[in-house]
């Protein structure tokens, strides 16, 4: 059984189109929809990746990725920044927390797939050189 | 004063007239009591009488204040007649002749008292009354020293006539006329010095009488001297006669007392104007004291009113600098409040419209089974809808963006050549739809400027002009630069054959949700911002747009004219030598076919529609190529596994079951097949996604014949190349991922941490290109560009810099917008195409002779 995708979102509607996407492409998925949770399920659940939502209510995506990157427990997990800021000053933000690609909202799905399979794939050839 | 005196003279005047009228009468009536006015008195002559009733009217006529200037002639008339009666009586005693004046008028009877000849005047009083006249006469003759001699001549006549009446008062009448001298009669004495003294009076303000007269301490002590010496000395000496008479007083005794009673007099008199000159000093010394001390203090008060008035400025300074940081913090809290409400309403938008897209795309691609005719329908509704929605979303953020002066213009090295081919094949299927001809005519000039605000007005114009043309139109694309005094300006126009837009509404074409509100315009859809925002774009850019319609139906020509940077001097002269022999020219076939290597090869192309099939096969077999053909996923993987390709050209959207997705991830999943390159085909814009997942290159349906062998030719001629980057950069994970992107694009990978390290692998390995991180720590990125530039070995290599931050103007002029490119960090795909685009425009040939070979070349 493959690792599984954490989606950290607040919006009901988005964690179920992330969560419906991933499993109709084969990946199993977790989820939180806050920051700390979902940082508390990254440590236990050992994700391959993790979709992060920058505009969570108390912690922010940002605060979080940064404590995961922080946590060697949890600093291989890539994280993907999804967020609905278009601005390329949340781009640069996201990239100095720590977050490996950042995709805007709305997302395009078949976007979406590719790049998350991309992203793994590059992290299972640096596991088997 | 001056007019008591005057006052003082008028009534004088009038009493000297009266006295001559008096003796006049008594002369005519013969009454000896008018002549003399004391019984047995000496009497005055007829002459005098006239005189002085004469000197008299003269007074009063030119005393001043008349109506009539013929009295002032008059008066002086009467005055001249004066001075001559003295004047000639006075001659009759000088000389001794009778001149026949003095009985003209009456007759005196012979033997009169005390007459040296009848009727003739005394010479004395002739004396007077000539001096009189002449005063009279030369009343306003005034000398430069300031005399007056009118006043001298009245002090001679009153000295004369005063000591006449002192003669008289001392009782002494008879012995002074016992001299031989014609006596003067007592009351002609008074009159003259009655007569005298008005007419000093009447000009009280000048020559000596100013001494008398003024205000000033000098005018005091004479007003207080004059009348004591004159009056006091002559009331004791009357005193000392009638002494002598009556208490039979020495002579010698009575002159002893007067000599001291006048000393004692003018002692006290002088005692007293010296005690009150003192008090005046004193006085005045006080008062000296006191201005001095008010002018202290008026100077203190200046001097507070000076602090003050500092203090009001500088306070009504400070009151300006807050008014203004008022005024500006009010501003920016008003930008600032606008740029946060632009973000959250971005934001609130953004995360519904997820759902939308996101739902109704996965519905879209059966991710929950098939759906049928109707809901494949309305989902497609739903999501033309929701991007719709985006594109305006985005539109609008755009102006806002620029209206706020916060749209940040990014400039870097561009082709225009390269930024229009892009343009061109996001617009080419949307253009096919409508079976619209989409020309482009754009030649390879280079510049500095914003490659994506460019980009983005082309796609506007050509999407505003796909829109307003009917099927079967055409559109052509052209740029040109202008060079003129200003410098060069890049022109692109747009020109369609579409519905037009009449003269009326070319005004209002340019303006927000100003859509030509007509039946023409309602038929398309559109946000009604986008040649607002294009005109906006090209203002940012320093440039401009207009547009040009011969009406409706006439179609439109829209053309932007942007001022172009140029690129610095050293890299002028490479520009043509580095013409591009890897990108061919779009809609210019024989720049297209120039460039072509010919290249012989197997090509493997993966496509379900039998006509499609053959119109690639043709197109390739008819250039050299080897073609086998795939129907599905299953057939393409075997066929690689039995032959391998030299290219794959894969169509996505295959029938049965199987995607080109899934040929592409399989193809990339071995080792064996991994650099095998690959070449999608799609219907719609996929072509980022493809590259994503390690395709070389994306085309867009329908296929441009030319093209899609010049792409072809290309990626089999980089694979074969063999090419080598070199990854500059201090954060491996960079590295990581960029290495991994590169790899999938069949190029060799060397890295390197730093700048010497960077140097030596260039020196050593010849890569064909590097790419550097200007966020590096040591040396910047930059300056390890420079680096490179300036040693022989690596000078020719073009080198990729990726920033966190666009670079201000002094950084671009240290790049070479032929050699170097700049690329935003996270932009991994933007990033691969600039390392293609440079290297193909840099071939490794082209370098300096008697370089080392790079590593593992074929």
């Amino acid at each position: 059984m493959p690792h599984p995708i954490l989606v950290i979102e607040d919006n009901a509607a988005n964690r179920e189109l992330l969560s419906s996407l991933l499993e109709a492409h084969g990946y199993g998925v977790i989820q939180a929809t806050t920051a700390q949770s979902g940082i508390d399920l990254a440590r236990s659940a050992a994700p391959q990746l993790i979709l992060m939502d920058l505009s969570l209510p108390g912690m922010s995506g940002l605060e979080a990725t940064r404590q995961l990157k922080s946590d060697p427990g949890t600093t291989h997990v890539p994280v993907i920044a999804v967020s609905a800021h278009a601005f390329d000053k949340d781009r640069a933000a996201a990239m100095a927390a720590g977050c490996c690609g950042f995709i805007t909202k709305p997302i395009d799905t078949r976007r979406m797939i590719v790049e998350i399979a991309g992203i793994l794939r590059t992290h299972r050839l640096e596991g088997t050189p | 004063m001056t007019v008591a005196l005057r006052t003082y003279a008028r009534c004088a005047a009038t009493l000297v007239m009266a006295v001559g009228v008096t003796v006049l009468i008594g002369w005519l009536a013969d009454l000896h009591v008018l002549r003399s006015l004391v019984p047995g008195g000496i009497e005055m002559k007829v002459n005098t009488a006239l005189a002085l009733l004469f000197g008299g009217a003269a007074l009063v006529m030119l005393s001043g204040g008349t109506r009539w200037p013929v009295l002032l002639v008059i008066g002086k008339c009467l005055a001249a007649f004066i001075a001559l009666i003295g004047a000639m009586s006075f001659s009759e005693w000088i000389i001794g002749i009778d001149l026949g004046i003095d009985q003209l008028l009456i007759t005196e009877e012979p033997g009169a008292v005390y007459t040296s000849a009848p009727g003739r005047m005394p010479p004395n009083t002739a004396l007077c009354l000539m001096c009189d006249g002449l005063a009279l006469v030369l009343l306003d003759w005034r000398l430069k020293s300031g005399l007056r001699p009118a006043q001298v001549l009245c002090l001679i006549q009153l000295t004369i006539a005063l000591l006449a009446l002192l003669v008289y008062s001392y009782g002494v009448g008879a012995a002074y006329s016992q001299t031989g001298v014609t006596q003067m009669a007592m009351h002609t004495a008074i009159a003259l010095l009655l007569l005298s003294t008005s007419i000093l009076s009447l000009r009280p303000d000048d020559g000596l009488m100013a001494l008398i007269t003024s205000t000033t301490r000098g005018g005091m002590v004479a007003r207080r001297v004059v009348p004591a010496a004159i009056i006091l000395p002559l009331v004791i000496a009357f005193g000392c006669l009638k002494a002598i008479d009556a208490f039979a007083w020495p002579v010698g005794l009575a002159f002893a007392i007067l000599e001291v009673s006048t000393v004692v007099i003018l002692a006290s008199l002088v005692g007293w104007c010296a005690h009150s000159l003192q008090r005046a000093d004193e006085d005045r010394d006080r008062a000296s004291e006191r201005i001095r001390a008010s002018s202290e203090e008026i100077a203190a008060a200046n001097q507070r009113l000076h602090v003050l008035a500092e203090e009001r400025r500088l306070a009504q300074e400070k009151v300006q600098e807050l008014a203004r940081d008022l005024a500006v913090s009010n501003a920016e809290s008003a930008n600032q409040a606008k740029s946060a409400f632009l973000a959250n309403m971005s934001h609130e938008l953004r995360t519904p419209l997820n759902a939308i897209i996101g739902f109704s795309q996965m519905l879209d691609d059966r991710l929950f089974g098939e759906l049928n005719a109707k809901q494949a329908k309305h989902v497609n509704h739903i999501q033309v809808g929701g991007r719709h929605l985006l594109k305006l979303i985005n539109e609008i953020l755009d102006l806002s963006t620029i209206e706020a002066g916060k749209l940040e213009i990014e400039t870097g090295p561009i082709d225009l050549h390269v930024v229009a081919t892009e343009v061109h094949d996001t617009m080419h299927a949307l253009a096919a739809e409508k079976r619209l001809a989409l020309v482009f005519a754009v030649p390879s000039l280079r510049f500095v400027g914003d490659s994506g605000r460019i980009r983005q007005i082309l796609l506007n114009l050509v999407a505003n002009a796909i829109k307003f043309t009917p099927d079967g139109g055409r559109i052509e694309v052209s740029a040109s630069a202008i060079q003129d005094e200003r410098g060069r300006t890049i022109r692109l126009t747009v020109r369609d054959t579409g519905i037009g837009i009449r003269k009326e509404d070319l005004g209002r074409l340019f303006v927000e949700f100003g859509r030509l509100d007509d039946s023409y315009a309602r038929t398309t859809e559109g946000s009604g911002l986008g040649l607002a925002l294009t005109k906006r774009l090209a203002e940012l850019l320093g440039g401009g747009i207009s547009v040009l319609s011969d009406g409706l139906g006439a179609g439109a020509t829209f053309t932007v004219d942007l001022p172009e940077t140029p690129p610095s001097a050293s890299s002028a002269s490479s520009a043509s030598s580095a013409s591009s022999p890897g990108s061919p020219a779009l809609g210019s076939k024989a720049a297209a076919a120039q460039t072509r290597r010919p290249l012989r090869g197997l090509v493997l192309v993966v496509e379900d529609e039998t006509s499609t099939q053959e119109m690639l096969a043709d197109a390739l077999i008819s250039n050299g190529f080897e073609v086998m053909i795939a129907s599905d996923a299953t057939e393409a993987l075997a066929h690689v596994a039995r032959r391998p390709p030299m290219a794959v050209i894969l169509d996505i959207a295959l029938a049965g079951g199987s995607s080109g997705w899934e040929v592409l991830e399989n193809l990339h999943a071995s080792a064996h097949t991994r650099n095998i390159p690959v070449v999608t085909l799609t219907a719609n814009d996929d072509r980022a996604l493809a590259r994503n997942l390690g395709a070389r290159d994306a085309l867009l349906k329908p296929i441009d014949r030319e093209h899609l062998l010049a792409v072809v030719e290309t990626v089999i001629r980089r694979q074969q190349m063999n090419r080598t980057a070199l990854l500059v950069d201090d954060d491996p994970m960079i590295v990581k991922y960029l290495s991994f992107a590169l790899r999938e694009r069949g190029w060799n990978v060397l890295s390197a941490a730093s700048g010497d390290e960077a140097m030596n692998i260039a020196r050593l390995q010849s890569p064909h290109i590097a790419i550097v991180d200007q966020t590096m720590v040591e040396p910047a990125g930059l300056a390890l560009v420079e680096r490179f530039a300036r040693d022989p070995a690596t000078a020719h290599m073009p080198v990729v810099v990726h920033v966190l931050h666009p670079l201000d103007a002094d950084d671009l002029a240290r790049l070479d917008p032929n050699r170097h490119a700049v690329v935003k960090k996270l932009e991994s795909e933007a990033l691969l195409e600039e390392v293609e685009r440079l290297c193909d425009r840099c071939p490794a040939d082209e370098a300096a002779p008697g370089m080392t070979s790079p590593i593992g070349l074929a």
